[in-house]
């Protein structure tokens, strides 16, 4: 972002260095700004976000801006469209007090005490809070500054690099349609050596919300202070179930959807699909890479970077000769393309080079794939499951049991509903301070 | 046809052949492409069809050719796995390493002290990095030896005193130094000695070879150099690397302008990983290798994980110029990627 662009808290950010003593003084600028938000009744905070939504709908006047200025493949745009449609679908206060009122009761309670059962408990912003996101899907940041909005909280969003252009429209937009609310955001851009601003930022904030690797997990749990409140969304590996019960209902073009969306990068997408049978297994890879061949044509791949399509040659490369030792089956795009599907006889869970690359294993029983999940139990997200209505208490039991964070139809392993839980946390319970008080 | 690319032709289509006859998991690969070496290279073009192997299923697989006539050794590498390697191809990846030494002027008859970064020939095989160290020694002949790196109760550690003292005494002395060995080692000792730099004598030689990762390794090779020639007094110019992948006999000898150069017995290409399609110059992609010197594996075109580009070189050598950029995969943004494997690591 160009530093004569950016805004924090309502001001022009003055170009140059971010100093210490400007991270605290920015800090010290959200907290007078959520002190703001607090004031504004939840109802109003709402009604503004919902008028985001012709902006940022399909013809929207930002939406069209974005789509003009991304500068990202032209392949790409299908997806992206995709992406902004579910974003700005999100945006309905209806919608916003749904999650809001899964999480947290009675959204009510961000204005005042709620009294339930002779008690009565108030939800207090946190204060300012630092978002730190590796944005690989580009609207999760925003979305994210949009879960400490309707918690009252003034949010320094540490900008991820290529998302300039999207976060700063999203801020214009927002200071359009409600300036009070735009002057509680504050991205920002900093440069991973200039530590001196990161301690300070970190340190002095309320609450930290990282959406990033592990390292930069483990970097602001040192950084961050006592006291503050830290979300943090590591990084997490999600898959498919198939019972041989679950082949007859199974929609290839619908798991082919959990693989392909967001080009795989989100979470949620499944990088490994358990399969009940070895044949099964075989026939399944088969069926899942006609229709991720299919889906090229209404969204397609983008060709990834240099580092993703060695990891993805690697993948194929290896299958190519476990194919010919007999221990593995590959199904790869012949054109541009990047849709690779292995089956291989090797059934531990192993990560995928992403851009539409998954493996396809073989199980026996819920058992075997309980003890399959155990070593990366830490890392799990979503299971996406195809199985029998008589199967479904025990599947569901196991995979709880092994650590899964989600559980869902196949076919919406990218697209969780509004007011589910992120990675199995409530985001928003965990941006407010409670207080409880007598009725 | 120039001679030159018949000869090459002619040794790729041998050892094509070779491998073809005796491995049946390099058999199956050329039959996956519709490959047959004893038909399919009988021009110079014919070369852009041999099948490539990646460096990741050599890792992964062995891909040994176990031919009955030709014993055959597993060398360690140090990192746990072995790779094969026989007579014949001890003998190839030597020739073609001296020719090279040769062609560089790097060959000296005057006695130099080798201040080498492996441990002294022990009673064990030795892993294929440091049998490749020791080979450099050979190019001139020792006046002293001196090993950096020593055996200990927990493994092999780094004799920092015995390095800096040898690199002190000769530079006082003014004997002609060669200084060998990965480049953190090398960094290393130069950052040890910054505050108190030493000048080694004319004609002293910095050769390394290995991975550029590591807490000591600069950012940049134009900064280690940089490095070296603060820390040990040898000019930029004599502080070459050579690369050499322990899967692919030959080695790539820096030039005196820090590039290298495909030699009349390689080709390599910078090509898109996915595709293999060579790439324009300047465009970064993975190094791609074609050599006949390996009989133990099936390496005669084997495509690699590193990072590297063509270029022009300022040099005035006709033979190709690359670069190798560093090592590509996995990027620090793969961060569920790097969770998982090292939970199933553990």
């Amino acid at each position: 972002m160009k530093p004569q662009e950016s805004f924090a808290f309502g001001e022009p950010l003055v170009p140059g260095r971010l100093t210490a003593d400007a991270a605290t003084t920015l800090v010290r600028q959200g907290r007078d700004r959520a002190a703001a938000l607090r004031g504004m009744p939840i109802e109003k905070i709402l009604d503004a976000l919902g008028r985001l939504r012709p902006l940022w709908g399909r013809g929207g006047a930002y939406r069209e801006t974005y789509l003009r200025a991304r500068t990202g493949d032209p392949r790409g745009a299908p997806m992206v469209e995709l992406a902004l449609d579910r974003f700005a679908a999100a945006l309905v206060p209806a919608l916003l007090k749904r999650r809001l009122a899964a999480q947290l009761g009675d959204p009510a309670c961000l204005d005042g005490f709620v009294a339930a059962g002779g008690r009565a408990t108030r939800a207090e912003p946190l204060g300012t809070v630092l978002h730190v996101v590796s944005g690989e899907v580009f609207v999760e940041p925003v979305e994210l500054l949009v879960a400490s909005l309707i918690t009252k909280n003034a949010s320094m969003m540490r900008c991820p690099t290529g998302q300039e252009a999207f976060l700063r429209l999203f801020q214009k937009s927002l200071e359009e349609v409600a300036p009070e609310l735009a002057a509680a955001t504050a991205v920002l851009s900093w440069p991973g050596n200039n530590a001196e601003a990161e301690a300070a930022v970190a340190g002095q904030v309320d609450g930290i919300v990282v959406a990033a690797s592990a390292g930069a997990v483990a970097a602001y749990r040192r950084l961050a202070s006592p006291a503050a409140t830290l979300l943090e969304l590591s990084p997490r590996a999600s898959f498919a179930v198939v019972s041989r019960a679950g082949l007859t209902t199974l929609s290839h073009a619908a798991l082919a959807r959990d693989v392909a969306l967001w080009d795989q990068l989100a979470s949620t997408a499944a990088q490994v699909v358990y399969v009940q049978g070895i044949a099964e297994a075989v026939s399944t890879a088969g069926g899942l890479a006609a229709a991720l061949e299919e889906l090229e044509a209404e969204l397609p791949s983008q060709p990834g970077t240099l580092n993703e399509r060695i990891e993805i040659a690697r993948l194929r490369d290896t299958a190519r000769f476990g194919e010919a030792a007999g221990a593995a089956k590959l199904f790869a795009s012949t054109a541009q393309a990047l849709w690779t599907v292995v089956y291989e006889e090797d059934r531990r869970f192993l990560p995928s080079p992403l851009r539409r690359s998954v493996r396809v294993k073989a199980y026996d029983s819920p058992a075997e794939l309980a003890s399959l999940l155990a070593p990366v139990r830490a890392a799990l997200q979503t299971a996406g499951l195809s199985v029998s209505g008589s199967e479904r208490a025990e599947y569901v039991d196991v995979l709880s049991r092994a650590g899964v964070r989600r559980l869902c139809a196949i076919g919406r392993m990218n697209l969780p509903a509004i007011d589910e839980l992120k990675d199995g946390l409530m985001e928003l319970h965990r941006l407010v301070r409670w207080v409880e008080g007598v009725a | 046809m120039d001679g030159r690319v018949e000869m090459l032709l002619g040794a790729l289509r041998e050892v094509a052949i070779w491998h073809h006859e005796r491995n049946p998991l390099y058999r199956a690969r050329c039959e996956h492409s519709a490959f047959d070496p004893s038909r399919h290279l009988e021009q110079p073009d014919d070369v852009e069809r041999l099948p490539y192997v990646s460096v990741e299923v050599v890792r992964r697989f062995g891909l040994a050719t176990h031919a009955a006539e030709m014993p055959w050794a597993d060398v360690p590498t140090g990192t746990g796995r072995t790779l094969p390697t026989d007579a014949e191809t001890e003998a190839r990846t030597w020739a073609m390493l001296a020719a090279l030494m040769e062609h560089e002027g790097l060959v000296s008859a005057r006695a130099v002290h080798h201040v080498l970064f492996a441990p002294p020939p022990g009673t064990g095989p030795r892993p294929a990095g440091e049998r490749f160290l020791s080979m450099l020694a050979e190019f001139a002949p020792p006046g002293a030896v001196t090993y950096g790196l020593r055996e200990s109760r927990n493994g092999l550690s780094i004799d920092d005193a015995a390095v800096a003292e040898a690199l002190r005494r000769s530079s006082i002395s003014g004997e002609p130094v060669r200084l060998i060995g990965f480049p953190a080692l090398v960094a290393r000792i130069a950052r040890a000695l910054e505050t108190w730099p030493v000048k080694l004598g004319p004609g002293s030689l910095v050769l390394t070879s290995g991975g550029w990762e590591g807490p000591w390794v600069p950012r940049s090779r134009v900064e280690f150099r940089a490095l070296v020639e603060r820390s040990l007094g040898v000019p930029a110019g004599r502080v070459l690397d050579i690369y050499r992948l322990g899967e692919h006999a030959a080695s790539f000898v820096e030039c005196p302008d820090h590039r290298f150069h495909a030699p009349v017995f390689s080709r390599v290409r910078a090509v898109d990983p996915v595709t293999l399609m060579p790439l324009s110059e300047g465009q970064p992609g993975v190094l791609a290798l074609l050599g006949p010197g390996s009989t133990a594996m099936p390496v005669h075109a084997l495509v690699t994980t590193d990072v590297g580009r063509m270029v022009e070189c300022p040099c005035g050598r006709g033979a190709p110029a690359f670069e190798v950029l560093g090592r590509g995969g996995r990027g620090p943004h793969r961060g569920f990627v790097e969770r998982v494997l090292e939970l199933i690591d553990r």
